[in-house]
């Protein structure tokens, strides 16, 4: 009963266990690519050709180009087989020297164990010679020990290093100032057209299909931006810019909002902006209300917002003076300025 | 970057001063002593004049080509429209209290700005910087500057 007992053990339990550990996935030899080592056993009939049966072992090695492979020498010279399954070797027919006369073989399979340790396959062949002819088979049988080849190491391609964000800006901006001077030129010529009535149409059009060409890319290069970084500061003021030349206010809006919230403009940064335009328009101290008439109307009329920027009513943000500020800048102001005026950290 | 503004601004400039030309330029009136209310001055027009803001505002609005001279408190402007629905306005001086600095950078200065008929923004002959954002030029770029400072 305890007998019994341990078979049922061994059986139901330990068997698949064990059988768990070492099988493994079949092999199929039709997609590798190198070589295996044999040891293969030869048996040669003979006996129709008044011979014996004798059988020799070879040391062979197989070299694999997936779908091909030749054999070494065992006994009939190298051949080259076809793989018309993943285990099975294909080889056709062919005539070999065999002194004094020849030897037409035939057609014949190798079949190998899909675990890589063992093959085997026959064929026959008919000799033919100044001495006679007569016909013999031989068959093959081959064992391998190392087991299957290992894998091959895949090695991925390398990809570019992904650029900072900083530099994904800059190449947009490359395309974005080639756009920029598209839309410049495409202002002149539609003004042309207008101051002189000589028509301009074919130009304008041209320019306008590079323009529509150029902005879809320009657009993808920052919102890969914005969509890794919302807030990014420089890449909200190009959109703003960009969508404010295609005349899409709302959007415009959105972008420049977005860029004056971002937190980027911080007190020193507002004080940077202040100091390069006072430098700019040759100001040794900032113009103020105090002294300025110009500067007061200047002020009031921010202070009294009347709501209209491309015909949508922007609420005046009462809270945040500075920010207002900086919003009314970005609303009218070159955006060279604002860009190249602001050091973000 | 600095190739591209050159670029930008040489046809900006080209488009201003082909503007100047076909939207026709009026003569700088005289300065007239700080602190006086508004005034309008009637400089003999070389095209059609007005009389005040609110008629040039009504030709501006129909393309129609008009000439009006206003000094204020801030300074002397000209303001100019072109059958081709063009509007052009020039700071021609500023108060004389203003500074060198503020002189320098302004007086001469102008802008264009491009509308279409019955869609006239009168924003930009009553105000500094109101509709400026639809307007190109000197001056519009040193006003929007002057909009950072507090």
């Amino acid at each position: 009963m305890r007998g019994i007992l341990s078979l049922f053990i061994l059986f139901g339990f330990l068997l698949p266990l064990l059988h768990a550990q070492v099988s493994m996935p079949p092999w199929n030899w039709s997609q590798y690519s190198g070589t295996s080592q044999w040891q293969v056993t030869v048996t040669e009939d003979q006996t129709a050709c008044h011979g014996p049966i004798f059988t020799n072992t070879y040391g062979v090695i197989i070299q694999h180009d997936q779908t091909t492979a030749v054999m070494g020498d065992v006994g009939h010279g190298p051949a080259t087989g076809t793989f018309i399954s993943g285990n099975v070797l294909h080889f056709r027919s062919r005539t070999v020297s065999d002194p004094p006369g020849t030897s037409t073989l035939s057609d014949y399979d190798i079949y190998f164990t899909t675990d890589c340790a063992s093959f085997a396959g026959e064929y026959t062949w008919d000799y033919s010679g100044s001495d006679g002819s007569c016909s013999g088979s031989t068959s093959l049988s081959g064992t391998n020990t190392q087991g299957c080849p290992a894998p091959p190491i895949v090695i991925p391609p390398s990809k570019p290093p992904e650029l900072t964000p900083e530099e994904q800006v800059a190449a947009a901006r490359s395309d974005l100032n080639n756009d920029f001077d598209l839309r410049g030129e495409l202002k002149y010529l539609n003004l042309q057209n207008l101051l002189t009535g000589e028509s301009q149409d074919a130009q304008i059009n041209a320019v306008q299909d590079r323009i529509d060409s150029l902005e879809p890319s320009i657009e993808a290069k920052y919102k890969k931006v914005l969509d890794a970084d919302p807030n990014n500061f420089e890449a909200n003021v190009d959109m703003a810019e960009l969508k404010r030349s295609q005349g899409l206010t709302h959007e415009y809006y959105e972008y420049m909002d977005r860029a004056a919230n971002s937190g980027a403009v911080t007190a020193s940064v507002r004080d940077a902006m202040e100091k390069s335009i006072a430098r700019e328009l040759g100001f040794s101290t900032f113009p103020k209300p105090a002294n300025s008439l110009l500067m007061r109307k200047v002020g009031t009329e921010k202070g009294n917002w009347q709501g209209g920027l491309y015909g949508m009513d922007v609420p005046k943000e009462s809270s945040d003076k500075s920010l207002w500020d900086i919003k009314v800048y970005f609303t009218v102001g070159p955006w060279e300025g604002i860009v190249k005026s602001i050091v973000v950290n | 970057m600095a190739k591209t503004i050159e670029k930008r601004v040489a046809l900006m400039l080209a488009a201003g001063i082909l503007i100047l030309f076909l939207a026709g330029c009026s003569s700088p009136s005289q300065n007239l002593p700080a602190g006086n209310a508004q005034n309008i001055t009637n400089a003999p027009p070389a095209s059609p004049g007005c009389g005040n803001e609110a008629c040039f505002i009504t030709a501006a609005n129909n393309c129609e080509s008009m000439n009006l001279t206003v000094t204020d408190e801030v300074g002397t402007f000209s303001f100019s429209s072109s059958k081709s629905c063009v509007f052009t306005k020039t700071l021609v001086s500023l108060n004389a209290n203003e500074t060198r600095e503020m002189k320098n950078a302004l007086e001469g200065k102008s802008m264009y700005c491009i509308y279409e008929k019955g869609n006239f923004d009168q924003r930009w002959v009553t105000s500094l910087i109101y509709g400026l954002e639809n307007c190109q030029g000197d001056l519009k770029d040193r006003l929007a500057d002057l909009t950072i400072f507090p």
